[in-house]
């Protein structure tokens, strides 16, 4: 007995230095959505907890959603992984991220904080994609290798339907890169198979530093094997090319892309858009959304800090698509100044004009400023955002603009109200010239692990892009609660 | 009797320990050379800083991370730049990096998978962790002033260390 007791307390002492954390987040939701005839409540948690022992972490996450619809209803044990690393390996089992050739093979990531719902399903649920399967990798200071093997999750299909449809993409991958004279050489092969077809892609890439002040990343990818056509065949491929240059106060970067028939299996892959993603309410809302099927294109952009808080940006996007005969061109041309003035007033400024024909949306000129006022040390501040855009779509002056205030204390509270107006008649009703948004939240940091978010009034949806990816929000009427915690 | 219940209640709460460490990891540098957490950590405090070229707070706060850098590097404190951008905007940290000046080393998490492994939920968040690995402190968000509260929280940690020695 004396024995079992002794081993009892060396077994489980054995991980004292192991760790638990974890995270989550609860939304809950009182109000009305597009195309519900009522208000209704909602409730959305997503759990997350890990378990570190010296190289190795164990993952695991829950999450679920309910209304009074119980279609839209779930509870779902989404995600669940075990990871070894040490010395140069990294082994991942289950649930795991990774990117291929900057995404032009594949790409997953994770939005923090984001929730996706859209008007098919009316589900709700964490905005992420990820590979549900294994990889290995070993990379050290000379070379790299890697294989993995795994489901994709196509995300817009909420957990309500069945595994087949949500991971409907299988993928075996392997890539390997080795370095020389400050020089990358990688190559990557990729077999996607999604009972509609089976396909093989190859990437080759090569990427450096010329000079202290000039490095470059080029790739090209194409269609290996598979199940296509001759014509798609000889017409798959992507090309990605990028120069930085770098000198001073002045540093650049200069893109170009050329994709052809490139949106693999669902949409797993997402090569770089080289279109800004802007921080600004209105400009992020007309972000042009990349067709990697078929798009050709640059982006040059450049900086300029005048001194330790002054920085000029300036950016310049071309974007051709080409259906058939026709050719749409988006071209958008951004500049943005920020400074600091006197003690605590921050300054930013910026405008943008662009011609968007896809959308059908000629000369569209938007500017904005924002002006931040602390006070006491940064104890306490205020913030003003101002938007405005204007822009012509068959015969039709369309106009948005977006105010917020916010008030602050310390970085604890945050109170902001928010109102925004549009006269696009794809918003607005009939009977009437224009259309607002009114909405106020709050903000408030309790400590290290517990944040609450407070909102109430009505948000205005459509286009958003965040950390490179693009998805639609929903319009909101009524009041939101999120509530964040970690431990 | 209660030697028991205090055995059983040292067997459940002993192995548990709800706090966080930081795993060594390997990521590359803007230059694309490899680079270990280890490599880079500070003797006494390491400040992790997550941003990435289209967080707008993120940019506001570098320069000023890069202030306390040069103030605090030979206090023992080391300050790593993780920029999380992914391959929409990756093309654009190096020029960032190199305008704004920064002394410390930046790397690059474009799979995130750094970013996920230290649990971070929103940009800019800021961490610092003591010579133990621990994540002692995490600041999310970045407003004017948020600089000094950094500050008082690092004077804090190195007198706590100072103390212990």
């Amino acid at each position: 007995m004396k024995y079992f007791f002794t081993l009892l307390i060396l077994f489980f002492y054995a991980p004292i230095f192991a760790q638990f954390s974890g995270g989550n987040l609860t939304e809950l939701q009182y109000g009305k959505l597009p195309n519900d005839l009522e208000r209704f409540g909602s409730s959305y948690n997503k759990l997350n907890l890990n378990y570190g022992y010296k190289n190795f972490k164990f993952g695991a996450g829950t999450q679920f959603y309910h209304t009074p619809y119980s279609e839209r209803n779930y509870f779902e044990y989404a995600w669940i992984n075990a990871n070894y690393r040490h010395k140069g390996w990294n082994v991942n089992a289950g649930n795991f991220s990774e990117t291929i050739g900057r995404g032009i093979l594949f790409r997953s990531y994770e939005i923090p904080g984001a929730l996706l719902e859209d008007l098919t399903f009316r589900s709700k649920n964490y905005f992420y994609r990820d590979l549900l399967g294994s990889s290995v990798e070993f990379k050290n200071k000379k070379y790299f290798l890697k294989g993995m093997w795994g489901y994709s999750l196509n995300n817009v299909i909420p957990p309500t339907q069945a595994f087949e449809k949500r991971r409907e993409d299988e993928i075996v991958a392997f890539s390997g890169g080795v370095q020389f004279l400050k020089q990358t050489f990688e190559a990557s092969i990729l077999k996607v198979n999604n009972g509609n077809s089976e396909t093989s892609y190859a990437l080759g890439s090569l990427s450096g530093t010329i000079a202290p002040s000039l490095s470059y990343y080029t790739a090209y990818a194409f269609y290996v094997d598979g199940t296509f056509t001759e014509h798609k065949t000889a017409n798959t491929y992507a090309i990605y090319g990028s120069l930085n240059y770098t000198n001073g106060k002045f540093g650049g970067s200069f893109e170009v892309k050329d994709y052809s028939n490139f949106l693999i299996g669902t949409g797993i892959n997402e090569p770089p858009a080289l279109v800004k993603e802007h921080t600004s309410k209105l400009l992020n809302r007309s972000t042009h959304v990349l067709l990697p099927q078929n798009e050709r294109g640059l982006q040059l952009e450049a900086y300029y800090q005048h001194s330790l808080f002054s920085t000029f940006a300036i950016n310049y996007t071309l974007a051709n698509n080409t259906f058939e005969t026709r050719t749409f061109r988006y071209r958008e041309i951004f500049l943005e100044a920020a400074t600091s003035i006197g003690k605590g007033t921050d300054l930013k400024f910026f405008m943008d004009y662009a011609q968007d024909p896809f959308k059908g949306e000629k000369s569209r000129f938007s500017t904005g400023a924002v002006i931040e006022q602390s006070i006491d040390d940064g104890k306490y501040g205020a913030m003003l955002e101002s938007e405005w855009q204007q822009f012509d779509r068959d015969k039709t002056h369309v106009q948005n603009i977006a105010n917020t205030l916010t008030f602050r204390k310390k970085s604890k509270i945050f109170l902001s109200v928010l109102f925004e107006a549009s006269t696009d008649p794809f918003l607005i009703d009939n009977s009437k010239s224009k259309k607002s948004w009114f909405g106020g939240s709050l903000k408030y940091q309790l400590n290290n692990k517990h944040s609450f978010l407070l909102f109430a009034g009505e948000r205005r949806g459509g286009p958003a892009c965040n950390a490179g990816v693009c998805y639609e929000i929903l319009d909101f009427q009524g009041v939101e609660l999120r509530w964040n915690t970690r431990f | 009797m209660l030697k028991l219940n205090i055995l059983i209640l040292l067997l459940i709460y002993g192995p548990l320990s709800f706090s966080q460490s930081v795993r060594d990891f390997t990521l590359q540098n803007i230059d694309g050379e490899l680079k270990t957490y280890h490599e880079l950590k500070g003797e006494e405090l390491t400040i992790i800083d997550l941003w990435a070229s289209w967080c707008k707070p993120c940019l506001k706060s570098m320069p000023k991370i890069n202030v306390l850098y040069k103030e605090y590097q030979n206090k023992g404190v080391e300050v790593i730049g993780i920029n999380t951008d992914g391959p929409r905007s990756i093309s654009k940290v190096k020029p960032i990096v190199k305008v704004l000046n920064l002394s410390y080393t930046n790397l690059t998490d474009i799979n995130n998978t750094v970013m996920k492994d230290l649990e971070v939920a929103s940009l800019p968040t800021l961490l610092i962790i003591n010579s133990e690995n621990n994540i002692v402190y995490r600041h999310e968000g970045f407003s004017s002033g948020g600089e000094i509260a950094i500050k008082n929280k690092i004077n804090e940690l190195l007198l706590n260390s100072e103390l212990k020695q």
